[in-house]
C-alpha cells in the first residue's frame, strides 16, 4: 500500500515507465512491419500483398509459383530474419559495452572483433586454410571468422590475470589488436590473385546477402540466449554505469562482472559477424539514439536498442537492395548513414551526459 | 653553504647541462647519419645489386651530367639508382619527416599521447579524397591532375580535422574518446573508399588496393617538387609556432591567460597538418603509425624537450620509412608495401603505450 503522500510521485514514475514501454512497443511494431515490407523489396518485382500471400500459402502447403517461392522464401525471408537478429545483437552489444565501459563510443565492433572476423575469412579465402581441420568452403570461412574474432577478448582476459585493467585500457587493447589484425589481413590480400582479392574484399564489407535458412539458426539461437542473459543483468549493468567505486559499495565486483559481460557480448557479436561480415555503426549509433528518447536505464535501453537495431539494419538492407545500380552492400549503407549520425551524436555529447 | 661550494655546484650543473644537451644533439646527428646510410643502402640493394661505395659515384656522375650509352651496364646502374631508387628514397624521407612531425604536433595540440594523423582518421579522409579523384575522375575542385588529386585529398582530410576540432572544443574528451572517434571516422571513410574501389573492376582493384595501403612503389621525380614545397613550408610554419605548442601544454586555461587564442591556434595547426598529410597521402597512400612510433621512441631516448624532440623525431621518422622500405623491398620477396610493415610495428607499439601507463588515460577527465 502506497501512502497518499507518495501517490503522485508513484503516478509520475508509472507514467515514465509506461512511456518507455510504449516506445519499446512502438519500435518493435515498426521493426516487424519493416521486416514484412522488406520481403517485397528487391530487384525481382513482386507486390507487398503478393509476397505476403506467397509466404502464407507456402506455410499452409498450398502450391505457389516456383520462382516467387524461391525469391521470397529462400532468398528474402532468411535475409530479413538475419537482419533482425544481427541488428538486435549488434545494438544490444553496443548498449551493454557503453554502459559497462562508461563510454558512449564503446562498441564491440571496434574492439577488434570485426577485424578478427575479416582476418579469419581472409585466411580461409586466400590461403584455403581452415583453423579447425576438416571443413571447407563457406563453413571454414565462418568458423575461422568466429575463432579469430574471439581473440581480442581472450587477450584481454589474459591481461586481466596479471594486472587490473581499466575499461578504457580494455578498449584500447582491443583497438591495437584490431590494427595488428588489419595489417595481417592486408598482407594476405597482397598475396591473393585478383579474383580472391575481390572475394575477400567483398567479405570485408559486410552483407546480409549470404543468409540462408541453415545459417540463420546458429545466429538466432546464440543471439537470443545472449540477449536474454544480458537483459537479465541489466540491473548490475546500471550499477556498473555508476562507476567502479559505487559498484563496489553496492556489492558488485566491477572487474569480474565486466569480464563476464565482455565475454558474452563478444560471443554474440562474433557469431553475428562471422556470418554477415563486419557491419559497423549499428552498435555505436542505435543505443545512442535510443538513449535520447528513453534515457540510460539498461532495463529499457537493452530491449529498446535491440528493437531499434533490427529496425535500423532492415531499413539499411532495404536501401541496399533498392540501390542496385551500384553494388552497395549493407555495410556501406550503414557506414553512409551511421557516419553522419555518429558525428551528430558526438557533437551533442556534453560533459555532463557521461560521468 | 660557502661560496666556493655554490660555485663548484653551479659548475657541476653547467657541465651536466652541457652533457645533457650534447647527448641530445648527438642523438639527432646519429639519426641523420642513419638516414644517410640507410638511403645509400637502399640505393645499393635490390634485384640489381650495386656496391655500396659505387652508389656515391653514380649519383655524383649523374649530377655532373655524365650520360651513358643506352643499354650498357653503366647506363642501367645510373637508370636504376637515379630514376627508380632515388626518388623512392627521397619521398620516403619527406614522408617520414612530415608524418612524424604531424604526429608530434597532434600529440601536443590535443594533449593526447595516442594522437597521430592516421589514428585520428585524417589519413583516411585524405585517402578517400585521393581515391575518388583517381578512380572516378571526380574532383571536388577544378584543379587538374596531381594538384587536383592533392586538393581532393586535402578536402577529404578536412572533414576529420574539423571533427577533431569540434570534439576538442565541445567535450573535454579523454584521449581514448578521441581515438574511438577517430577510428569510427576512419571506418566511415574506408567504407566510402571501398565502395568506390568495389565499383572499379577487379584488376583495377588490385592496383588501387596496393596503393591504398601505403607504398613508395610508384615514386617518380615529378611528384617530389610539389610535395617537398608543401612539406617544407608546413614544417617551417610549425617550427615557428612550436613555442606556442609548449604554452598549450600548460593546459587550455593557462594558455589562454598567457594570451594564446587556443581555439584559433588549434584550428590553424590542424588545418596546416591536414594540408601536409594530404600532400604525402596523395602520393604514397595511407602510411600509418609513423607519427606514433617515431615521437614515442625518440621520447624514450632523449626526453620530451620539444626543441630537440621535433628534429629528432623527424630524422627518426625518415629513417623509419627508409628502413622499413628496405625490408619491404628486399627481405620479403615480391615486395610488400611499407604501410603493412609499419602497421605491424605500430599495433604492438600502441599496445605498449597503453600498458605502460600506470594511470589509465581512461576515466573521462572532468
Amino acid at each position: 500500500m502506497i501512502s497518499p503522500k507518495y501517490a503522485s510521485l508513484h503516478r509520475a514514475y508509472e507514467t515514465m515507465i509506461s512511456k518507455k514501454v510504449l516506445f519499446i512497443v512502438f519500435c518493435v511494431t515498426i521493426a516487424i512491419l519493416m521486416m514484412v515490407l522488406s520481403v517485397s523489396i528487391g530487384s525481382y518485382k513482386i507486390s507487398f500483398i503478393d509476397s505476403f500471400k506467397v509466404i502464407i500459402d507456402h506455410m499452409l502447403g498450398n502450391p505457389v509459383d516456383r520462382q516467387d517461392l524461391h525469391v521470397i522464401w529462400n532468398l528474402r525471408m532468411p535475409r530479413a530474419i538475419m537482419a533482425v537478429f544481427a541488428g538486435a545483437g549488434l545494438a544490444t552489444g553496443g548498449a551493454v559495452m557503453q554502459s559497462m565501459m562508461r563510454n558512449p563510443l564503446a562498441d564491440p565492433y571496434i574492439m577488434g572483433i570485426s577485424s578478427g572476423a575479416s582476418l579469419g575469412a581472409t585466411i580461409s579465402i586466400i590461403l584455403g586454410i581452415s583453423l579447425i581441420p576438416g571443413f571447407t568452403g563457406d563453413l571454414s570461412i565462418i568458423l575461422n571468422a568466429f575463432l579469430l574474432s574471439m581473440i581480442p577478448v581472450a587477450v584481454i582476459v589474459l591481461f586481466t590475470k596479471h594486472r587490473s585493467l581499466s575499461p578504457i585500457m580494455m578498449i584500447l587493447i582491443g583497438l591495437s589488436i584490431m590494427f595488428i589484425f588489419g595489417a595481417t589481413t592486408t598482407l594476405l590480400k597482397l598475396l591473393a590473385n585478383p579474383g580472391q582479392l575481390a572475394e575477400a574484399y567483398m567479405w570485408g564489407i559486410g552483407t546480409l546477402g549470404r543468409a540462408t535458412w541453415e545459417n540463420i539458426i546458429p545466429v538466432a539461437v546464440l543471439t537470443s540466449i545472449c540477449m536474454v542473459l544480458l537483459f537479465r543483468f541489466s540491473n548490475s549493468l546500471n550499477i556498473l554505469a555508476m562507476g567502479d567505486r559505487n559498484a563496489v559499495s553496492s556489492g558488485v565486483d566491477p572487474k569480474r562482472k565486466r569480464m563476464y559481460y565482455l565475454i558474452i557480448v563478444s560471443l554474440m557479436t562474433a557469431t553475428i559477424v562471422s556470418f554477415t561480415g563486419p557491419i559497423g555503426f549499428v552498435g555505436l549509433v542505435c543505443p545512442n539514439i535510443v538513449r535520447q528518447f528513453i534515457g540510460s536505464d539498461n532495463r529499457f535501453l537493452i530491449p529498446c536498442s535491440a528493437a531499434f537495431g533490427s529496425l535500423f539494419l532492415i531499413c539499411a538492407d532495404s536501401v541496399s537492395k533498392t540501390v542496385s545500380v551500384v553494388n552497395m552492400p549493407v555495410g556501406v549503407v550503414m557506414a553512409l548513414v551511421g557516419g553522419p549520425l555518429f558525428v551528430s551524436i558526438l557533437l551533442r555529447m556534453n560533459k555532463n551526459s557521461w560521468a | 653553504m660557502s661560496a666556493p661550494d655554490t660555485e663548484s655546484g653551479a659548475m657541476q650543473i653547467k657541465t651536466d647541462y652541457r652533457r645533457y644537451i650534447f647527448r641530445k644533439i648527438a642523438f639527432i646527428t646519429a639519426c641523420v647519419v642513419v638516414v644517410v646510410i640507410l638511403s645509400v643502402l637502399s640505393c645499393a640493394a635490390g634485384d640489381r645489386e650495386i656496391p655500396f661505395w659505387h652508389v656515391f659515384e653514380i649519383i655524383w656522375n649523374n649530377i655532373n651530367g655524365i650520360t651513358y650509352e643506352i643499354g650498357t651496364n653503366a647506363w642501367w646502374d645510373d637508370y636504376i639508382v637515379c630514376s627508380i631508387r632515388l626518388p623512392r628514397i627521397v619521398i620516403g624521407i619527406i614522408a617520414g619527416a612530415s608524418l612524424a612531425l604531424g604526429g608530434i604536433t597532434m600529440q601536443s595540440l590535443l594533449k593526447n599521447p595516442l594522437a597521430d594523423p592516421y589514428i585520428t582518421g585524417i589519413s583516411s579522409g585524405a585517402c578517400f579524397g585521393a581515391v575518388a579523384a583517381i578512380v572516378m575522375g571526380m574532383t571536388f575542385s577544378a584543379i587538374a591532375s596531381d594538384a587536383g588529386i592533392m586538393a581532393n585529398a586535402f578536402i577529404g582530410s578536412l572533414v576529420p580535422a574539423l571533427m577533431i576540432i569540434l570534439i576538442s572544443r565541445r567535450v573535454r574528451s579523454s584521449p581514448a574518446t578521441m581515438v574511438l572517434a577517430g577510428t569510427a571516422i576512419s571506418y566511415f571513410f574506408n567504407a566510402l573508399t571501398t565502395l568506390i574501389m568495389v565499383s572499379a573492376d577487379e584488376n583495377k582493384l588490385a592496383t588501387a588496393y596496393r596503393w591504398q595501403i601505403g607504398t613508395l612503389e610508384n615514386a617518380v621525380w615529378d611528384q617530389i617538387p610539389l610535395m617537398l614545397v608543401i612539406t617544407v613550408a608546413g614544417m617551417v610554419l610549425l617550427l615557428l609556432v612550436s613555442s606556442r605548442l609548449n604554452v598549450l601544454s600548460l593546459g587550455d586555461d593557462n594558455a589562454t591567460s598567457l594570451g594564446l587564442n587556443v581555439t584559433r591556434f588549434r584550428t590553424f595547426s590542424l588545418i596546416l597538418l591536414s594540408v601536409m598529410t594530404a600532400a604525402i597521402i596523395s602520393y604514397t597512400g595511407i602510411i600509418g603509425f609513423v607519427g606514433l612510433i617515431a615521437p614515442h621512441m625518440v621520447r624514450m631516448i632523449i626526453g620530451s624537450d620539444n626543441r630537440y624532440l621535433i628534429p629528432a623525431s623527424m630524422a627518426f621518422g625518415a629513417a623509419l620509412i627508409v628502413g622499413t622500405d628496405i625490408i619491404a623491398r628486399i627481405i620479403v620477396s615480391g615486395g610488400i608495401p611499407v604501410g603493412v610493415i609499419l602497421s605491424f610495428l605500430g599495433g604492438p607499439m600502441l599496445l605498449y603505450l597503453i600498458l605502460r601507463q600506470k594511470k589509465s588515460y581512461g576515466e573521462v577527465q572532468s
